[in-house]
């Protein structure tokens, strides 16, 4: 076998899907430096690609839409600075809010702010929602790489709803139990 | 929720500009087909949720990326979906399939559905599909649909892995001449 077909075979299974760990590994650091490896893996994902158009799909949980929202809604998530950081602009939010802030209660402060205002300010309505947000990304920031590889699938499956436990508790204001619930998933063990 | 092609080039490049509603409006269009593409990968599974979201956090972050010019925004959307999934696949999240059967079963062929969308590129690779031995056919559709490795396909028709990786070469390199380009 040449090198280019060599080449060629190896981009072929890697887009078809059949490599193993190492191998995919090794073909993933290599497309990077081998504009040869490259482009013939561009050229299989086109070849292959129409294989997809035959996918007729499975609904997503109900829940993803929101979480991925609220994932690309921190600063610096996205190609251009989310300008969606709304500030409060009545006095009444920004006494609150210094009030929350001082007593280290921001979410429940929040969710009181828009408990309180949300009828007719809407801003602060996202103001709420984005702290709850920001607590749940920067969960999932913070969750070390390695350690989020070592654990085994069922453990990840236990983290992840948990999480999402934590942001709805948040979300409901219940600020004791979301950060509870967050203080314990950063102790999970491996 | 369906999108025409152009709708959803327009979104794409909505989302590139940092516009929510462009987003959800990829996310509609798109969602049911690569959380299918996903799943039919890692199983029904957190894992398998989480590779979504992670998925359109990537769209949301590189949809200035997508070249019109050089694939359909499905296809770039599919692409990123399924290279997440089988990299995640291989770190060894265990897949669920074998308990949920029907979702083993290659995407049907005689979906009139299906048919009718067909694009004449997906024509010319079945019609070169159909030119391959029943069984290898079957081996290129488990690795893609399903992302089995050499030694999965090995275990499941119970041959050596050796065989399967010839069997899938050779398969592919006819693909390939099949197609011709």
């Amino acid at each position: 076998m040449t090198e280019d077909e060599d080449i060629d075979a190896l981009a072929a299974e890697y887009v078809l899907g059949s490599l193993d760990a190492a191998e995919r590994g090794e073909v993933a650091a290599r497309r990077g430096k081998e504009p040869r490896l490259a482009a013939a893996i561009a050229a299989w994902e086109r070849r292959l690609s129409p294989l997809s158009e035959r996918e007729p799909g499975i609904e997503p949980p109900a829940h993803a839409l929101d979480a991925i929202l609220a994932r690309i809604s921190g600063p610096g998530s996205a190609g251009r600075p989310a300008a969606d950081v709304i500030p409060l602009r009545r006095s009444a939010g920004r006494r609150w809010a210094a009030y929350a802030a001082g007593a280290g209660a921001v979410c429940v402060a929040l969710a009181i702010i828009w408990f309180l205002l949300a009828p007719s300010d809407r801003p602060a309505r996202q103001v709420a929602r984005m702290d709850c947000s920001r607590l749940y990304k920067g969960f999932w920031e913070g969750f070390d790489r390695d350690r989020y590889a070592a654990i085994s699938p069922e453990q990840l499956a236990g983290v992840s709803r948990m999480a999402l436990r934590a942001y709805d508790a948040c979300q409901a204001g219940d600020e004791q139990d979301a950060r509870m619930l967050f203080e314990r998933l950063r102790g999970t063990k491996a | 929720m369906p999108v025409s092609k152009e709708e959803l080039i327009e979104a794409l490049r909505g989302t590139a500009g940092g516009d929510r509603d462009a987003f959800k409006t990829v996310y509609a269009a798109t969602s049911v087909k690569l959380y299918g593409i996903i799943v039919r990968i890692l199983g029904r599974s957190a894992v398998a949720d989480e590779v979504l979201q992670e998925v359109y956090v990537r769209v949301w972050q590189r949809a200035g990326d997508f070249d019109a010019g050089a694939s359909s925004p499905i296809t770039w959307l599919a692409t990123i979906a399924r290279n997440r999934a089988l990299d995640e696949a291989r770190r060894g999240s265990m897949r669920s399939l074998d308990d949920s059967p029907e979702l083993l079963q290659v995407p049907g062929e005689d979906d009139p559905a299906a048919n009718h969308e067909r694009s004449e590129e997906l024509r010319r690779l079945y019609a070169c599909l159909d030119g391959l031995e029943a069984e290898r056919k079957e081996i290129v559709l488990l690795a893609y649909y399903h992302g089995l490795t050499r030694e999965e396909i090995a275990r499941r028709l119970e041959r050596p892995a050796a065989t399967v990786k010839t069997w899938l070469r050779r398969s592919l390199a006819q693909l390939k001449d099949c197609l011709g380009r």
